[in-house]
């Protein structure tokens, strides 16, 4: 054996050990590919806004114009890692917030980076229509929970009208826009 | 079938033949990285971005594969940076992997090598791990870690360099 054989066959030895993946994982791994499939759809081509919990963090999504779906993880959620613009607001009980556009993808590299463009270089605070969020919304504007879904509706359509504006037709599906946005809010209790 | 005249069900069906195929793979790829009760929940995020992403799913088995592989590293890099979710899709898969009983050799084996590639760039250990541990080419390897080949093979040349020399074997001229 030379040298480079021994090296690759250490190399191929290091692998961590794992247990062997047998037929009932494997059949399990089918079945999750199935319900992954229907838990995405959820996630994603929900068109009424919906807010499952208020937490010290709440994330969005959208994908499309209008289509929003709102977790409360008990951290960031993995596809709000990427740090994006920013800014901060008040809920109705006084609890600050920072809001945060996150994870920007669709399927025209074009598109991402002018959506990524026109938020970089715009004060969405100054844009955000809080109270038409929440009458589109039919949301109770005295409540946190609502508040926080009214600005995060209200960023993505800000977005979305702007892209129309720049001639791209956000509602063909086949672009797949997406975006993300999670609201931090430290002194919220509820 | 060319990806303009496949319709949504094609793709559906493509990529749902191809997961099946490849999800024993990414059980162990994130098994071999993460605590093992972490993996199953990072399958199951990988599957959902894939289907999300449908639309861009590479028609092309292979291709396909590796494109699975690379949302799978990202969502390692993110629950690396501290994002860890439970996910009731992986309750199953969680017990059945925490009652299994078919477990190959004992963990320390190549436990001096595996701390020489962790001390490797980040990006040069993942190519190290996805060639030696994963079998993958080299090529396929630089498609996940999305770099060029050419880029590929100067640091895979220059992470076995440095392994050699942590892991001191000698270079013999032939």
């Amino acid at each position: 054996m030379n040298d480079r054989d021994r090296l690759d066959g250490l190399l191929d030895a290091s692998a961590p050990t794992t247990a062997l993946v047998g037929a009932e994982v494997q059949a399990e791994l089918v079945a999750m590919t199935q319900a992954a499939r229907c838990a995405s759809r959820r996630r994603v081509k929900r068109r009424v806004p919906r807010l499952a919990a208020t937490g010290v963090a709440v994330a969005f999504m959208v994908g499309g114009v209008g289509a929003a779906a709102a977790i409360s993880p008990p951290s960031w959620a993995p596809w709000a890692q990427e740090p994006g613009p920013a800014f901060t607001f008040n809920l109705p009980s006084g609890a600050r917030c920072n809001f945060e556009l996150v994870d920007v993808t669709s399927n025209d590299p074009a598109l991402t980076q002018a959506v990524k463009d026109y938020v970089s270089k715009t004060s969405l605070v100054g844009l955000v229509d809080v109270e038409g969020a929440l009458r589109a919304n039919r949301l109770d504007g005295n409540q946190d929970k609502a508040f926080n879904l009214a600005v995060a509706s209200s960023v993505f359509k800000i977005v979305n009208e702007e892209m129309k504006r720049q001639g791209w037709d956000v509602d063909d599906d086949s672009l797949g826009l997406s975006m993300g946005g999670q609201a931090y809010c430290p002194e919220a209790t509820s | 079938m060319n990806r303009s005249t496949q319709t949504q069900s094609d793709r559906a069906a493509h990529l749902t033949q191809v997961m099946n195929t490849v999800a024993p793979d990414l059980l162990v790829y994130f098994e071999r990285r993460v605590p093992p009760d972490d993996a199953p929940d990072l399958v199951a995020e990988t599957m959902m971005t894939a289907w999300r992403r449908l639309a861009v799913a590479p028609s092309d088995v292979v291709e396909a594969r590796m494109w699975l592989f690379g949302i799978a590293r990202n969502v390692l890099n993110n629950a690396n940076r501290g994002a860890r979710r439970r996910t009731r899709l992986a309750d199953r898969l969680r017990e059945l992997r925490q009652d299994s009983d078919d477990f190959a050799p004992p963990a320390d084996v190549g436990a001096e090598v595996r701390d020489a590639i962790d001390r490797l760039p980040p990006e040069s250990a993942d190519l190290i791990r996805l060639v030696h541990w994963e079998g993958m080419t080299l090529a396929q390897a630089a498609d996940v870690v999305a770099i060029s080949a050419s880029t590929a093979q100067r640091r895979y040349l220059s992470a076995k360099a440095a392994l050699r020399a942590a892991l001191m074997i000698e270079t013999t001229v032939s």
